[in-house]
């Protein structure tokens, strides 16, 4: 209680730092420093098991390299002597996007149920849906490949029935079971968020617009759905990003058509050993990516809608 | 005063957040024994003050002595103060007991004296027999009660109230004003409070400090503080106060002679110095109406009623003056006959006060 | 006009629930039908796919190294999370906004990216062998996001002014983390260390990179699935593994709100 103890206190700051010190160094050890070390490798060259640590552009020029004759996929021309990562990061940018657009209105519906027609049971209509969220990834993969398999569960329990004679075979194996595989596995992420942002809206701006003459339709499309966007756009981006690179799912039900540009990234680095044109390639990937998100978050002006939700 | 009777010296403190200075260099004493506030509305940086001197924040410049020693650098939990925090910082993990005895397991003492002092403490905010509540099991009176026999058993030199009667509704609030400066006397500490409350530092303390925008405009006692408003600020804070600028034309026995221009010129008992712009400020309880012209000797101004309300004690009336942008203030004591039916809205009346009960203030 | 009739909205929500949980509760099913096949129509109930499971050593040695893993990830990630979150909301700190969203980076990279940048500097940067220990470094960057989240609204669900009243009332920072903060943010500590285990426990991707001789169960599971006839195996051990994790989480889940309301009642 005597004050002898002149024993300076820490400033904030620092006191801060060094509580934060633990997790900042598992964060620079193991994700800065292994992605610094991805765009070092990206330009040097793999020959046979050695590695050559001379500086060199090769590794982006092969992905971009023009060809004479372009390799056509779908009726889109591909100008490049090796096509393949280009056709695999479009195809993979397409899925993702139509899986994530899937998704949110999947998923928006439900989260709108849950913040404002449920009155009871509400924690266990959310541990419901957060069960799937923390549950084996590679297990809700794997549960599509027993149902639209061959001789999955559609294709039997539809014969069983009498409905079919012959398996359908386009059940699997291409890029639509790729996408419903991806919305199941991700649509539990979206829902939470999404959920949270709604259940947010102060109840009395929805009064206040009835009041003020709206109909429900019009108070949904003039107050919930804009006030609910920015934790929408924050769901959407939670699936679109990491899908993109999935690896999962096209190996499992993606069969030859529906391989990803995770797919080629695998081959890369474990079949075919070249891992610094992999390197190059993830570092391409993730730089589309961001590029993609930075752009779309600046076309709906997200900075400005958060403030105002604040 | 002489220098031992201060258990707090503030000296040059100043606090800034970024930009922003919280507190302002400030510097003034608080007496041992003293129920001391500091009054002022949110963001005038008195809860910054407050915490300064319970140690969770350190001045950015200035020094704080408590009982003699410089603060500079010591924690929280080497003062020799105690705080009531404004949301009470109940523990909800330990009951009453619990949570009264939390800060005498490091002041040195058996378990027989600090169980003694938990009851003794417990009799004193009337909780005996509470002991093994649970804290989310009380009123919000009885979470204040714990809050500050909390703090008291551990018999600190200042007790630190941050707006500890903030949350408690009008009623209960009034009752708790009453045992808190009963508890007060009783236990001879200082007691050092934040409120923004007019009235209910008015009712508590010793002596007031008046806060804005992180200075201290004026500090004295509760009635010196109404009567004697240093500043317009101080004077439109604490009550009402019907101001009028004007110059001064003249001293003569003890008066001063205002010229407020359009609407004439005043007397105000006290000399003040010919020639200086400045503001006379009346209470509205100070003004009487009167529906013809009073004799030459009163101060007086025409006007007319432009709104009355109805207060129970007494009546308020809104009096428009010509010249004078803002309507003047007059409280009248309900007395039965005050308001005939001469004064309704739009009647044509007289303000009228003596000249002892004008102040002059400079700015 | 959905959102006119509230009743459609809840048909839509049962037809959701429906879409989320048939496929993964269609593996228990056909784990204990008696047939080699995922098939309709069911034959009859076995437990014998079960039994074959538990004989199996070289899965009980993937679940041990499984088990292993996820101990340490969570017990790890937690420990270094807590403090961290307690930074984060207690202490005025220049640049933690930037800091927090940093950490949030692992739930947005996808996961093949850790992997390879982890790969990548494991092998040709340090010259290290890949084993379990790089699975478990692979896993605490992608727990952590997950405790900071836990922890920090569990830190920020009571009142700052509780600390600091045990400051003041004569403890020290140590003794008052070890009277006042662990105490109320125990449920959210337990919470993170079971939503780190059952994240490590059932993580794949880095797994499969990053581990040595030694497999993961779902390393382990992924091998089996190439195999038709070792479907019934891998089907009940993708049961036992969903209703495990199940009952983590929702333990998990529990043990977040319940922390929240004892804390709570009392405000009037």
């Amino acid at each position: 209680m005597t004050s002898p103890n002149l024993r300076r206190q820490w400033p904030d700051w620092l006191a801060g730092y060094a509580l934060l010190s633990p997790a900042l160094l598992v964060m620079v050890a193991t994700l800065a420093a292994p992605v610094i070390a991805l765009f070092v490798l990206s330009f040097w060259t793999q020959r046979g098991f050695d590695i050559d640590p001379t500086f060199t552009l090769a590794n982006y020029w092969k992905l971009i390299e023009p060809s004479a004759d372009p390799m056509v996929w779908m009726g889109i021309p591909f100008p490049f002597a090796y096509p393949v990562a280009a056709i695999l990061m479009l195809k993979s940018l397409v899925m993702s996007l139509v899986a994530t657009i899937v998704v949110i209105a999947m998923a928006y519906p439900m989260a709108y149920f849950l913040a404002f027609r449920v009155t009871c049971h509400k924690a266990l209509w959310i541990i419901l849906l957060t069960i799937p969220f923390w549950t084996s990834y590679l297990l809700r993969v794997f549960a599509w490949k027993i149902v639209l398999g061959y001789n999955g569960a559609i294709n039997t329990g539809l014969k069983s029935l009498g409905l079919i004679h012959a398996p359908l075979e386009f059940l699997l194996y291409n890029p639509i079971a790729v996408m419903i595989t991806l919305a199941h596995a991700w649509i539990a992420f979206t829902v939470l968020p999404i959920y949270v942002s709604l259940e947010k809206i102060d109840r009395s701006l929805l009064e206040a617009a009835t009041d003020l003459g709206d109909s429900r339709w019009q108070r949904f499309w003039r107050v919930t759905l804009p006030l609910s966007a920015p934790g929408t756009i924050a769901a959407a981006l939670l699936v679109f990003i990491p899908t993109v690179g999935d690896y999962v799912t096209p190996t499992l039900v993606g069969g030859p058509g529906g391989t990803m540009i995770g797919t080629l990234m695998q081959e890369l680095f474990l079949r075919q050993d070249n891992a610094p044109l992999g390197a190059a390639l993830s570092i391409v990937m993730m730089l589309i990516i961001a590029g993609l998100v930075a752009l779309f978050l600046w076309a709906v002006g997200y900075s400005k809608m958060r403030e105002r939700s604040r | 005063m002489p220098q031992a009777d201060n258990i707090i010296s503030i000296s040059g403190v100043t606090k800034r957040f970024g930009p922003v200075s919280a507190v302002d260099n400030i510097s003034f004493n608080i007496h041992r024994g003293e129920f001391f506030s500091l009054l002022g509305s949110s963001g005038c940086g008195k809860t910054t003050l407050l915490r300064m001197l319970a140690g969770f924040e350190q001045p950015t410049q200035g020094e704080v002595l408590i009982d003699g020693e410089p603060m500079a650098g010591v924690p929280a939990n080497h003062r020799p103060t105690n705080m009531v925090f404004q949301s009470y910082a109940i523990f909800p993990h330990l009951n009453v007991r619990e949570n009264i005895g939390y800060g005498l397991r490091n002041a040195g003492i058996s378990k027989d004296e600090a169980g003694k002092r938990v009851n003794s403490v417990l009799e004193l905010v009337k909780l005996s027999g509470y002991g093994k509540r649970a804290a989310h099991q009380l009123s919000g009176g009885q979470r204040q009660r714990v809050a500050l026999a909390r703090a008291l058993v551990c018999r600190p030199k200042v007790l630190l109230l941050d707006e500890p009667l903030g949350a408690l509704d009008k009623n209960l609030r009034e009752e708790m004003q009453i045992e808190l400066r009963a508890l007060q006397r009783t236990v001879g500490i200082t007691f050092v409070f934040v409120t923004h409350d007019q009235e209910e530092a008015l009712t508590l303390s010793d002596r007031i400090a008046v806060m804005s925008k992180g200075k201290v405009l004026q500090i004295d006692a509760p009635e010196a503080l109404y009567e004697n408003p240093n500043c317009r600020e101080v004077a439109e804070f604490i009550g009402t106060m019907n101001v009028f600028p004007g110059r001064i034309a003249g001293v003569s026995k003890g008066q001063t002679i205002l010229d407020a221009r359009a609407l004439g010129s005043f007397q105000i008992a006290g000399e003040n110095p010919k020639g200086k712009e400045v503001f006379l400020a009346v209470r509205p309880e100070k003004l009487k109406l009167l529906v013809k012209k009073p004799a030459a000797s009163m101060n007086a101004i025409a006007g007319v009623v432009s709104a009355i309300s109805y207060r129970g004690d007494r009546h308020h009336f809104l009096v428009t003056v010509d010249g004078h942008d803002r309507p003047i203030s007059v409280s009248q004591q309900n007395d039965g006959d005050t308001k005939s039916t001469a004064m309704n809205v739009g009647a044509k009346i007289w303000i009228t006060w003596p000249a002892s009960t004008g102040r002059v203030l400079s700015h | 006009m959905m959102l006119g009739r509230p009743r459609a909205l809840f048909v839509y929500a049962a037809g959701f629930m429906i879409f989320l949980y048939a496929p993964v509760l269609l593996m228990p099913v056909f784990s204990l039908n008696d047939s080699t096949f995922a098939t309709f129509p069911l034959k009859g109930f076995t437990t014998r796919h079960y039994g074959a499971m538990l004989a199996n050593t070289s899965m009980i040695l993937s679940l041990k190294n499984s088990l292993m893993v996820g101990v340490f990830v969570s017990v790890a990630a937690t420990a270094i999370g807590l403090p961290a979150a307690i930074a984060l909301t207690r202490y005025r700190l220049p640049g933690g906004g930037p800091v927090l969203s940093a950490m949030m980076l692992p739930l947005v990279i996808p996961s093949i990216v850790i992997s390879v940048a982890l790969l990548v500097i494991i092998l040709r940067f340090l010259h290290l062998d890949l084993s379990l220990w790089t699975v478990a470094a692979g896993h605490i960057l992608l727990c952590i996001p997950f405790s900071m989240t836990v922890l920090m609204s569990r830190l920020e669900g009571f009142d700052k002014s509780l600390e600091e009243a045990s400051r003041d009332l004569g403890e020290n920072a140590w003794m008052t983390f070890v009277r006042v903060t662990l105490p109320l943010a125990m449920p959210g500590v337990v919470s993170s260390l079971l939503l780190c285990f059952i994240t490590s426990f059932d993580e794949f991707v880095i797994a499969f990179f990053l581990t040595g001789t030694e497999n993961t169960l779902p390393v382990y599971l992924f091998s089996q699935l190439r195999f038709p006839n070792k479907l019934p195996g891998t089907l009940a051990l993708g049961s036992v593994i969903f209703v495990g994790s199940a009952i983590l989480v929702v333990a998990a889940e529990l043990l977040r709100k319940l922390g929240v309301q004892s804390t709570n009642p009392g405000d009037l």
